[in-house]
């Protein structure tokens, strides 16, 4: 009777363990295999290289400043990530990397994202070097002749946030519209799991 | 008693009239993103509450605050990229709502005569086939 009682306990134990083990991510989860390097200019000064960030999380997203609607969306939810990690936030980089380096000068890139935070690292490049890096991460990319006389173009181009981990593994993606509480959440896990 | 069947009618057309004035076309919880110093573009997005039993179409949006205003859609396509096309009109059904929000239908602004700073408020003209022209103030938040 007793070890029958112990058998039941092991294997509730067992359970509970598991159940908490697992952490159930938000995004997308990706194969885990080390994020392409770059080196580019950042709008704040100096070169950003991704090889560099290691022990910080690294929040990838491609976007251009003349974007109405969803790059000004996705920077917003930045800015409510970064202010929702509070102190956490010291070991995380948010980048905007430009699709649309003809129009985004490194000082307009600098006063559009510190618009949304101080802390968001805006990079350009030559196009050489930015393809490289599009094709790297799969971003696709297409200028579309705008209708109206006040603009040429859009850019039609990926809308989604990539989740590089502080051992420079290519984690997780998020499609646009993700809740900032989910990219929190999966950020601290990511930070905490580095540990 | 004569008295009474006057407050009775003066109560009960008040509600009549309050109740007529909550029908037709509503625009309401019109808002844009306060803007970047030197932006060229903003999106304003808002909720159009057809209230009436007839189809409605906006089609055409115009402000002071920018040298052209279109509606616009951003499309996302099955491999994740995001793109915008214009839309000549958004059909708004009898008795319906349509809500223009971050990542779809929008108000486009294009050659932003200021930036949008949060706090302020400016007119959008709203042309609607039916209702004829609606005017909102666009609220800028943060």
């Amino acid at each position: 009777m007793k070890g029958k009682m112990g058998v039941v306990v092991g294997l509730l134990l067992v359970l509970a363990l598991t159940a908490c083990g697992r952490y159930a991510y938000h995004g997308t989860v990706l194969p885990g295999e080390a994020a392409p390097d770059f080196a580019l200019p950042a709008a704040q000064g100096g070169v950003f290289r991704l090889s560099e960030q290691r022990g910080k999380v690294v929040l990838l997203f491609f976007g251009y400043t003349h974007c109405p609607d969803v790059c000004p969306t996705t920077l917003a939810e930045a800015r409510q990530v970064l202010e929702g990690l509070g102190e956490d936030a010291r070991n995380v980089r948010f980048v905007f990397i430009t699709v649309d380096p003809e129009r985004d000068t490194l000082e307009a890139l600098k006063a559009y994202t510190a618009h949304f935070h101080p802390d968001i690292l805006a990079l350009s490049g030559d196009m050489d070097h930015l393809r490289a890096v599009y094709e790297a991460y799969h971003v696709y990319i297409e200028r579309v002749p705008a209708q109206g006389a006040a603009t040429d173009y859009t850019v039609t181009h990926t809308a989604r946030v990539f989740l590089v981990d502080p051992q420079g593994r290519l984690r997780l993606s998020y499609a646009f519209g993700t809740p900032w509480q989910d990219m929190v959440d999966d950020v601290r896990h990511v930070l905490k799991e580095g540990r | 008693m004569g008295k009474g069947v006057v407050w009775v009618v003066a109560v009960v057309g008040v509600w009549l009239l309050t109740a007529c004035g909550a029908q037709g076309l509503q625009v309401k919880d019109a808002w844009a993103r306060s803007t970047p110093p030197g932006a060229e573009q903003a999106a304003v997005y808002l909720t159009i509450v057809n209230a009436t039993e007839e189809e409605d179409a906006l089609v055409g949006v115009s402000t002071e605050m920018a040298a052209e205003a279109a509606l616009h859609r951003s499309v996302t396509s099955d491999s994740g990229t995001m793109g915008m096309v214009q839309v000549q009109q958004v059909v708004v059904p009898a008795s319906g709502t349509v809500v223009l929000a971050p990542g779809g239908l929008h108000v486009m602004l294009m050659g932003l005569k200021a930036p949008l700073q949060a706090g302020q408020d400016f007119t959008l003209t709203l042309h609607f086939v039916r209702a004829g022209e609606v005017t909102v103030r666009v609220e800028v938040r943060p």
